[in-house]
């Protein structure tokens, strides 16, 4: 049993936050704090004052630094492919391994093997990854377009609201009048069989105007242009989309201005 | 813009980030940039140093998340020493002056100087009650990437008073963050 008072007043405990103890003190202090409810909660306070401390003196990098970060990470969008990746791996042969008689040959070819299959994985590698930052810097130039679309000031911002199919939903439509562009954002939506997909439409004089199909995704989504709209609405539909709308599936519904 | 505003739990932040979620690092980003470039300023002084190191750090985060472990303590008490150690690591790397502590301390004054531009309102606020002595401790300890043995020799000190007293500017500051 220690003296958990003391052990706190040594100031190991600032020390540990620091960065300013050595491994044997390191490890006792993350030893101590699962044992002791004292001493994490200690810990914990001394962390958030740490932390209060450095947002206090925040300071806002430039916008360009996230787009550069984002471009060196490597999103998981598929989670397919990371399953493929693990499969893909070389066999590790552990380096104390101690083989008898024939055996070694086994390993010495199954090495060579594994090095040939590094190989072709690291060059698939390169490839895939030239591949994405072609994608992402074209991707990156349609976001700044993007933003400077919705910067217009004339910009209508509708939001199409739940309806009795489905009250929670909820899509976010931005169209400008004068270019005539559209596009949405799905704030909730649920997702469609595979071979549905919702459909956007205008409402001009009471008449349905097909704006296109969609997807439920986070991006920004961009519609086909509309001239006039009085209010917007979407329908679930068969996969591509129907010329008129079906009424029994109409999600959300929402008048422009 | 007006992309979904999501907001998440340490845990299920954590979770996603380890699972690559893009989202989960633009929140990630988004709410903890700030601070932490705030603090890479104090230690480097130069903004194209601390937004090349930004990048390391950011890159560090989000390779390393799966080695974070909650149990040892917060989110972003585990960045902060990514990001203190990545700056550190750069001052005593790329420039090995450094090493000598009269010009490392003669930096880090010159570089309080530099500084004094990013300083916010509320930060001033919350400095301004702390003594000078205090803030100085807290500057070279936490932000600097000084050891306590380095902070007593350089401000000819007790090691003993380094320690009690850096322990008492943190409980008055938490005092004043109310914690």
């Amino acid at each position: 049993m220690i003296d958990v008072k003391a052990y706190i007043e040594s100031g190991v405990l600032e020390d540990y936050l620091g960065g300013n103890v050595s491994e044997q003190e390191r490890r006792e202090v993350e030893c101590l704090s699962k044992i002791y409810p004292e001493i994490k909660t200690e810990l914990d306070q001394i962390a958030d004052t740490l932390e209060g401390l450095a947002r206090a003196q925040a300071v806002k990098p430039p916008a360009a630094l996230k787009d550069k970060i984002m471009a060196q990470l490597e999103f998981e969008d598929a989670p397919e492919e990371n399953e493929q990746e693990e499969a893909e791996e070389a066999p590790v042969i552990p380096l104390n391994a101690r083989p008898q008689g024939m055996q070694w040959r086994w390993l010495a070819a199954a090495s060579v093997v594994g090095l040939i299959g590094v190989g072709v994985y690291f060059n698939a590698r390169v490839d895939e990854l030239s591949q994405k930052v072609a994608l992402q810097t074209t991707e990156l130039h349609q976001k700044n377009e993007w933003i400077a679309a919705l910067n217009r000031a004339e910009n209508q911002f509708v939001t199409l609201k739940g309806l009795d199919k489905s009250p929670s939903s909820s899509v976010r439509v931005v169209w400008n009048p004068t270019t005539q562009e559209v596009a949405l954002n799905v704030l909730s939506l649920p997702q469609p069989a595979t071979d549905k997909q919702y459909q956007l439409w205008a409402l001009v004089d009471g008449k349905p105007v097909d704006l296109g199909v969609f997807d439920v995704k986070d991006d920004l989504q961009k519609m086909k242009l509309a001239a006039k709209a009085d209010a917007f609405a979407v329908t679930l539909e068969k996969k591509g989309g129907s010329p008129t709308p079906t009424l029994t599936e109409l999600y959300v519904m929402g008048k422009v201005g | 813009m007006f992309l979904k505003n999501n907001k998440y739990s340490e845990e299920e932040l954590i979770e996603l980030l380890r699972r690559q979620d893009r989202k989960a690092f633009n929140y990630l980003y988004d709410n903890y940039s700030d601070a932490i470039y705030g603090i890479v300023l104090k230690v480097v002084h130069t903004e194209e140093v601390a937004q090349d190191l930004m990048q390391d750090i950011f890159v560090k985060i989000w390779k390393n998340i799966t080695q974070y472990d909650g149990s040892k303590g917060r989110l972003f008490t585990w960045m902060l020493n990514v990001a203190r150690n990545s700056a550190i690591d750069y001052l005593r790397i790329k420039r090995p002056e450094i090493q000598d502590i009269d010009t490392a301390v003669y930096l880090v004054e010159g570089g309080q100087k530099a500084h004094d531009d990013w300083t916010t309102p509320e930060l001033q606020e919350i400095v301004s009650r702390l003594r000078p002595e205090q803030q100085k401790l807290i500057e070279m300890v936490y932000w600097g990437g000084y050891t306590h043995e380095e902070t007593a020799k350089q401000l000819d000190m007790p090691l003993g008073t380094v320690k009690t007293r850096v322990r008492g500017a943190l409980q008055d500051l938490r005092k004043i963050f109310g914690a």
